[in-house]
């Protein structure tokens, strides 16, 4: 659920920053406005606006109880039809959809030869998604959807972000309905098996990200290596700009809105 | 057209009424943590041992809160005996040795600098500077420009040079190769300007205090004139100390 809602905060903020971008202001406020009341969410889940302090090796911290799922349902039913509206103001808006349509287009040879991850790599048809792939936790039980687009121009990546706002939005209303046990952790004393490889794979709002770590003979850390999803899709956004005008930059780069410090991780 | 005043009228108006009007963060929110100094030594000495970040001083039985990331296992470990971590988000202090405390901070108006208050009380422009943050910072001072916050009612504005600046907003770590960058932003601020070092990183170098990367703590480079602690200090606790310190 906090995966989900943290996907949800970022897609709206990004898909508000990218009506920012063709001086669409209306929705770039309600966006703005919007992802604040998701992060909230994640702050009544566990006290911190970034869902700081709710993950610990084998679980989380914090559990739901009937208040906090009950705050939280009533929440998302006063805010999905908002979301919805606004998305489909900005989608419907045709100085947009004419800024978006074309723009920045990469093939989905290109994306699947740079390893394209996330909303970036399903927006030009790729349908790879971790949380479909290599499903974790609760992910198995849960109908994750293929949203593969196939034009690869911001409109498709603006596109897949709102279908999956929309359908995150859903998973955490089943997840409100359906009640599954959370097992709350404390603190372990944190001991590593010794002599080990571990990898995780998992589908973070920007797209696959993966831990590996490796220990010595003692169990302490010999080395502990991020790949962000950013790695992959900053050559997304170099091929995207491609025999483009200086005035599709700033678009482009929103479409993917990727980290700087994640490709050097 | 249509579809845009619909919209607008289902958005309503979002702003906040504080200061006028108080806000009440959720339960679960970690703000300001209260120290009972009347527990037994083991208690404390086992919260201290569980302290992440070093900041909790057993014997003196105080709290630093420029150390502190506001993760709450002292307060999972006593029950709330020792530390408690309330929903008070008035955090901003003045003095570094405010940041050790038992849970009353000083009254950040009293302490804040006068003149600032005639200089920047009706215009303030920041420049931030993010030296090596995670971006939690970074994105909860960049919500004060949307419409609950609305920073700019109170005539404070983000701007995009330090030369358009009353001053700068540290947020990170200070890492070694943005610590070139951070020096040549303050002195292309015009003065006299203003110093803000905003979560545990600028503070005290937050997770990442003993490595030789980073600077531990803004202070050791410049005259800080606003401290706000918090990992990341929420919204309204930015929002808050902003107020107090320059109206």
């Amino acid at each position: 659920m906090a995966l989900e809602l943290e996907r949800i905060a970022n897609h709206v903020g990004d898909l508000g920053a990218l009506s920012g971008d063709v001086a669409f202001l209306p929705p770039a406020n309600y966006c703005g406005r919007m992802r604040g009341d998701f992060l909230n969410m994640t702050l009544l889940l566990c006290g911190n606006r970034f869902g700081k302090g709710l993950v610990r090796p084998g679980g989380v911290r914090f559990a739901l109880d009937d208040e906090i799922r009950q705050d939280l349902a009533g929440r998302i039913a006063e805010l999905a039809p908002q979301v919805e509206h606004v998305l489909a103001l900005l989608l419907n808006t045709p100085g947009v959809r004419a800024r978006f349509e074309g723009c920045g287009r990469v093939s989905r040879g290109d994306a699947d030869q740079l390893g394209l991850v996330g909303p970036a790599g399903r927006a030009c048809g790729l349908p790879y998604d971790a949380r479909r792939v290599f499903p974790t936790e609760i992910y198995g039980q849960l109908e994750i959807p293929e949203n593969a687009e196939s034009t690869g121009d911001v409109w498709a990546r603006a596109k897949v972000r709102r279908d999956e706002v929309m359908q995150s939005i859903d998973i955490i209303h089943s997840l409100l309905d359906d009640r599954p046990e959370t097992t709350c952790v404390e603190q372990p004393p944190l001991r590593l098996a010794p002599d080990a490889l571990a990898v995780t794979v998992n589908e973070a709002w920007r797209g696959e990200v993966s831990h590996c770590v490796l220990t010595d003979a003692n169990g302490g850390i010999l080395r502990y290596k991020i790949k962000d999803p950013s790695f992959h899709n900053w050559n997304g956004l170099s091929m995207s700009l491609r025999d483009t005008g200086i005035s599709d930059f700033p678009l482009n780069n929103k479409s993917y809105n990727l980290s700087y410090c994640g490709f050097d991780l | 057209m249509l579809s845009v005043l619909k919209n607008r009228f289902e958005q309503g108006c979002r702003t906040s009424r504080y200061p006028k009007v108080n806000v009440q963060l959720p339960s679960r929110y970690r703000g300001r943590p209260v120290v009972n100094a009347d527990v037994p030594a083991d208690l404390a000495e086992a919260c201290a041992a569980a302290c992440p970040q070093e900041a909790i001083d057993a014997k003196a039985r105080t709290l630093h809160l420029g150390r502190c990331v506001f993760c709450g296992n002292c307060e999972r470990i006593s029950g709330g005996q020792f530390v408690r971590f309330t929903q008070n988000f008035e955090n901003g202090v003045a003095e570094k040795a405010h940041l050790v405390t038992q849970g009353d901070l000083p009254d950040l108006a009293a302490h804040a600098r006068q003149h600032f208050k005639g200089l920047f009380g009706r215009s303030l422009q920041l420049r931030q500077v993010s030296a090596a943050g995670c971006n939690a910072c970074e994105a909860d001072l960049n919500v004060l420009a949307t419409p609950f916050f609305d920073l700019a009612r109170f005539g404070i504005n983000f701007v995009a040079s330090p030369r358009h600046a009353d001053g700068i907003v540290v947020t990170g770590p200070i890492s070694r190769n943005m610590k070139t960058a951070l020096m040549q932003t303050y002195e292309a601020t015009p003065q006299p300007r203003v110093v803000i070092a905003v979560g545990s990183c600028a503070l005290s170098g937050g997770p990442f205090r003993g490595s030789n990367e980073i600077t531990e703590g803004l202070d050791s480079l410049l005259p800080v004139d606003l401290f706000i602690p918090g990992c990341p200090p929420h919204p309204m606790t930015n929002l808050h100390a902003l107020l107090t310190f320059f109206k």
